[in-house]
This record gives structure tokens, sequence and C-alpha cells, in this order.
């Protein structure tokens, strides 16, 4: 399963996913300004300019939090595959959002001087000496560079020509721009909130974030521990595998491995990585006889790891049989797209 | 058991679709929610008021030295800045000492008032006896606590116009020469600012920009002129603060009881 390059390959899924998610942003919008501006009126009214840095800048880190908290769901529950579908979509909105944000403050806060405004961005006056002298902004300005990045690298033509794996490598930079946001917002606005609130929605979002990759880690690794490296490896037994369904091991230091069960009482290995977005094969299903990637549906052959035609993707196979009720990995991969015996299961009724 | 699996490019089974549209809804309710939370629990800044959408014209005589501020036969002062983040002292310069009429939007907040011109023509000299200057009453010698803030943006440009947030435009606006301010929270818990000057009295704007919208100490001289507290700084200008005054500041902005004796004499510098 691949495709040719387009700007955005749409369809209904995706337009509904970004009406709802653009509506989303303008709900927040709307909300944050109209409650402000009801509730600081008059002569108590915030500059609206300022109301409008705030609502973007809170409306982006919300966005981060839900975009860093799919991944992890979608592992433990994969009714949110949904969601990651088209993720990406999701992550260049929020790169948006938080630009808009950027832009504001900067011509806000530092324009209309006797500097020019990214002079003055990064002259902020303080020091690193304490949290409270740390300034905020260059944390800011880093965090958005990095989106910058990954939403302008994060179309699949860049996934095709640095490859998935240095692709995946590359937007786990979220992570970075998550942590400077967090010091931004805790070097910042964070110290001049004497409401207790942003406190409250940064430590929020940390511990959800935190939280849910450490269940989901922790489900992954109760599947990879236990089993020793050597030759044929036992890596449990054939019923504990669901029809068209996988698990996913690791033998000694080895890449992960699906074990996958089909059409009842064959069994397959390959590797847990599909070469779209390094995507965990192992979590996916068979479908039309072909292993298919939770993320985006790209598919693969059981039988030799290839992409059915006309696509071309290849991944590594191993060698399986199953002896009485237990499944017998051989460790070594195979190369890319290499055929080899798929096990039956002896006596399956 | 034959678990439903979603893929983008076939049809979403029943049950998915279900469960996604219910995740949607909570997300829309979790985005509502945060908004109204996080826009509801936002602080006041204090009751400044700029409007920069209607003109007022004002008569006095206009002073330059330290800062251009007008002085109105009422006895008020009107601080004078220009439009962005710079002093109206080349506009003002060429008619320091004379009555003149002068054009721009009003800024104001508690006692304090401020124009801000567009440009030199904002300044038009005016025929007629222009009026006294208030005379210059020392008040004495004060240690205070509080915070340097460019005047434009605390007196309600910006809203709010002082704290850490605010600092890099609070220091843009020094640089530009608008007027420092010191705002100290008195005993009484009304907050006062003085307008600072270097020790010999002079412009005191690019010297402050380091140390502004820090928690700091200060001590100087306090002079009254018409309706408005001057603070001459010591020479060594404002320190900031460290350790349990440092901690101890957020209760008490305030200052010594000195600080609030004069506080309290001066009511009309009332923020």
């Amino acid at each position: 399963m691949s495709h040719d390059y387009v700007p955005v390959q749409w369809n209904r899924k995706k337009v509904i996913y970004d009406i709802s998610l653009w509506g989303g942003i303008a709900l927040y919008i709307a909300c944050f300004m109209i409650v402000s501006s009801i509730l600081l009126a008059g002569d108590e009214a915030l500059s609206p300019m300022i109301l409008l840095i705030r609502a973007f800048a809170t409306c982006a880190f919300l966005m981060l939090t839900i975009i860093l908290c799919i991944g992890p769901m979608a592992r433990l529950d994969e009714r949110f595959l949904p969601l990651l579908y088209n993720r990406r979509h999701f992550g260049v909105s929020m790169f948006v959002v938080a630009l808009t944000h950027a832009i504001l403050a900067t011509i806000w806060y530092h324009g209309f001087g006797v500097v020019s405004p990214i002079e003055s961005i990064f002259a902020s006056p303080g020091d690193l000496t304490s949290i409270s002298n740390i300034p905020f902004q260059p944390f800011g300005a880093g965090a958005l560079l990095v989106l910058l990045l990954l939403a302008s690298t994060s179309h699949d033509f860049w996934n095709a020509n640095l490859g998935p794996l240095l692709w995946k490598s590359l937007h786990m930079g979220v992570y970075l721009a998550y942590g400077l946001l967090i010091v931004h917002v805790a070097a910042g606005a964070m110290q001049e909130d004497n409401t207790g609130m942003l406190p409250l929605l940064v430590l929020g979002s940390v511990v959800l974030v935190g939280s849910l990759h450490l269940t989901a880690a922790l489900k992954v690794r109760s599947i990879d521990s236990g089993i020793a490296a050597g030759e044929w490896v036992d890596v449990g037994t054939w019923q504990e595998i669901e029809n068209d369904r996988a698990i996913v091991v690791t033998i000694g230091a080895a890449e992960r491995i699906a074990v996958y069960r089909y059409d009842e009482s064959r069994i397959a290995a390959v590797g847990n990585v599909c070469k779209h977005q390094a995507g965990p094969l192992g979590e996916g299903k068979v479908i039309d006889g072909c292993i298919t990637c939770p993320w985006h549906g790209f598919q693969y052959r059981p039988e030799d790891g290839c992409s059915p035609p006309p696509f071309t993707e290849k991944i590594p196979t191993y060698r399986a049989r199953v002896e009485g009720d237990r499944i017998l990995i051989h460790p070594t991969p195979l190369p890319d797209g290499t055929p080899r015996d798929v096990a039956m299961i002896g006596g399956y009724s | 058991m034959n678990r439903s699996f979603f893929v983008g490019y076939l049809p979403i089974p029943a049950d998915i679709r279900k469960f996604v549209i219910g995740i949607i809804v909570v997300l829309v309710i979790v985005a509502a929610a945060v908004a109204v939370t996080v826009g509801s629990n936002q602080q006041a800044a204090g009751t400044g008021n700029w409007n920069p959408t209607a003109q007022v014209t004002m008569t006095g005589r206009l002073v330059v030295d330290p800062y251009p501020i007008l002085y109105r036969e009422d006895g008020k002062s009107v601080v004078l800045v220009v439009q962005g983040k710079r002093s109206a002292d080349e506009y003002s310069m060429p008619h320091a000492g004379v009555n003149v009429e002068v054009t721009g939007y009003s800024i104001k907040r508690g006692n304090w008032s401020m124009l801000e011109i567009v440009d030199a023509e904002s300044i038009q000299p005016k025929k007629g006896t222009a009026p006294v200057l208030p005379a210059v009453e020392q008040l004495g010698k004060v240690s205070l606590q509080g915070e340097v803030v460019d005047s434009k943006c605390f007196l309600g440009v910006m809203k709010p116009g002082e704290g850490k947030v605010h600092r890099a435009c609070a220091a843009l606006c020094l640089l530009g020469g608008i007027p420092p301010m010191f705002v100290v929270k008195s005993a009484d818990g009304n907050r006062y600012g003085y307008v600072m000057t270097r020790k010999d009295g002079s412009h005191a704007s690019r010297m402050l920009a380091s140390m502004v919208a820090w928690p700091v100490s200060v001590s100087g001289m306090v002079e009254s002129r018409g309706d408005l507290l001057y603070l001459r700084m010591d020479s060594e200008g404002v320190t900031p603060l460290v350790g349990n005054d440092l901690l101890q500041f957020g209760d008490s902005l305030a200052a010594s009881a000195v600080a609030g004796e004069f506080c309290g004499v001066r009511r009309s510098a009332k923020i």
C-alpha cells in the first residue's frame, strides 16, 4: 500500500476530521474571548490583543496535549485510531495556532520600538541565575522553530525521502517542543498567575501525557518481557493470539517481531515496523489476506512481507514453527520481502 | 471474537463511528470548558483606560525637563508620549516652557493622565498666558520596594502593562524614552506611582530599561510638583530584591512607614 505525492489526499474522513478540528479551535477562541470580555468589562477590561494572545497560546497548548495523548490512547484502545489517522493535520493546525500566538505577541510586546522585534525577543531582560530571572521568550521561539520543522516535514514526501525511521526520529522532536513550551510557560505567564489556573493546566497536561505514555509502554513491555535470546525461541501458545491479530515480542536486543495468526491455523512472523511511518504492525489486523498497519492502512502479505502489487514496500520476515500449542520463532530476520514457509497449527479444529 | 478495526480508506465500522462521535463531543466539551475556565480566571489589571479612537485637545504650559508634561490651568499634569514605544521629547522641545494646545489620544489611570500624540502637528502654540508652574515641594527621603514600569503601558495602553510577561515591552518603552514610573503598594492597600528621575533630576528612562518589571528596592528623595510625585533616585539607582525581601514581595509591595506617610499626603498620585 503506497501512493503518489499530492499535497493532501483528501477524502471524506479527512474533511470531517479537519472541519471538526477547526470548529473546535474556533469554539475555543470564541469561548475564551467572550467569557474574558464579559467578566472583565469596562475600565477593568484587559487589552483585546492580550486576550487574543492568551487565547491562542492556551489553545495551542491544549491541542499539543491532545496530540501527545492520541498515540498512547490508540495503543491502549484501538477505537482511538480514527483520531490518529489524520494526526498530522492536527499537528499542522496546532502549529498554525501557535504561530498566530507568536505573531501577535511579537507585534504587541516586541514591535513599535527602537530595536527590531526579533532582537527584542532574544535580548529580553533576564539571566539564567533563577527561574524568576529566566527570559521566557527564547524558549517559546525555540519550540516554535521545532514545530515549524515538524509541520514543514510532515508530508509523505519527506517521510519517503528521509526514510521512516529518520522521519520518525525527527518527529519525536515534538517532545522537545513540549518541554520547551513548559519552560516557556513556567518562566513566563505562570509566574504572574495568582489564580493557580496556569500551574494547574500545565501540571494536568504533564500528568495526563506522562501517565498515558507510561501505561502504554508498560502494556508493550509486559509482552516483551520474559523472553530469552537464542535459537528458536518459544514465544507462547497459538491460542493466545486472536485470529487475524498478532502479539508483539522482542527477543534479546532484537527488533520487535509481530507474530500473526490468520486463516485460523496459520502463523507468520514479520518485523513490527511499517515502512510508511514506522507504525506498529503488530497492533494491526489481517484484512483481505494482508497485514494492515493500524495507522494508515499500509498492507503487507504475511507470506513474504511484500506489499501487494502495484505497491513496493517490503518488511523483514521471520521463520516460525508450531510444536503442539507452542509457537517458536527464529530471531534472525530474513531480508525484507523474503518468502518462507508459513507455520501451520497442527490438528487445529 | 472479531473486533472492529478502523482503516482510513475503508468504510468506518458502525461501532467505531459511534465511539468517535462520542469522543468528538467529549473533546468539544473539554475545549469549551478549558476556554471558559482559563478565560474566567484571569487577574484584573487595574482601571487604566486608553481610547485610541477619539482625540482630545488640552491647553497648558509644556515642560520638557526631565519629561514632556503639560501643566494645565486647572492644576492637572498630563504626561505626553508618542504613538508606539517612543517619547514625545522630539516634538515637545520646540515648545518648551510656552503655552500650547496639544491634541492626542487620552490615557488615564486613577489620578494620572497621559496624552498620546501623533506627530509634530499635534502640538501647536497657543496665544495667551501660560499657567504658572506648580512649586516644587521637597517631601523627604524614602526607601521603597516596588516595580519600575513604563508609564505608557501601565496607565492603560496595555492591560496588564506590568510584570514579567510585559518586561520586554516595558524595556523597549524605556529605551524609547517613555517616562519610568515606580509603583508601590501602600499599607492601606492602594497603589501609588512616582515619576522616576536620576539624582540630579534628569531623564532616567534608558538607565532603568534593564531593571524594569523586577521587584526592586530604591532609595531617594520624594518631591511633589503639582499633582505628581517625583522620586529622585540616589546615585546607586534601583537594586533587585533577593532572599526574604523577594519572597515577601508579593504580600507587601509596600514599603516603609515613611513611604506610606508620603503616599497618604499625596493622594493624587494614586493609581
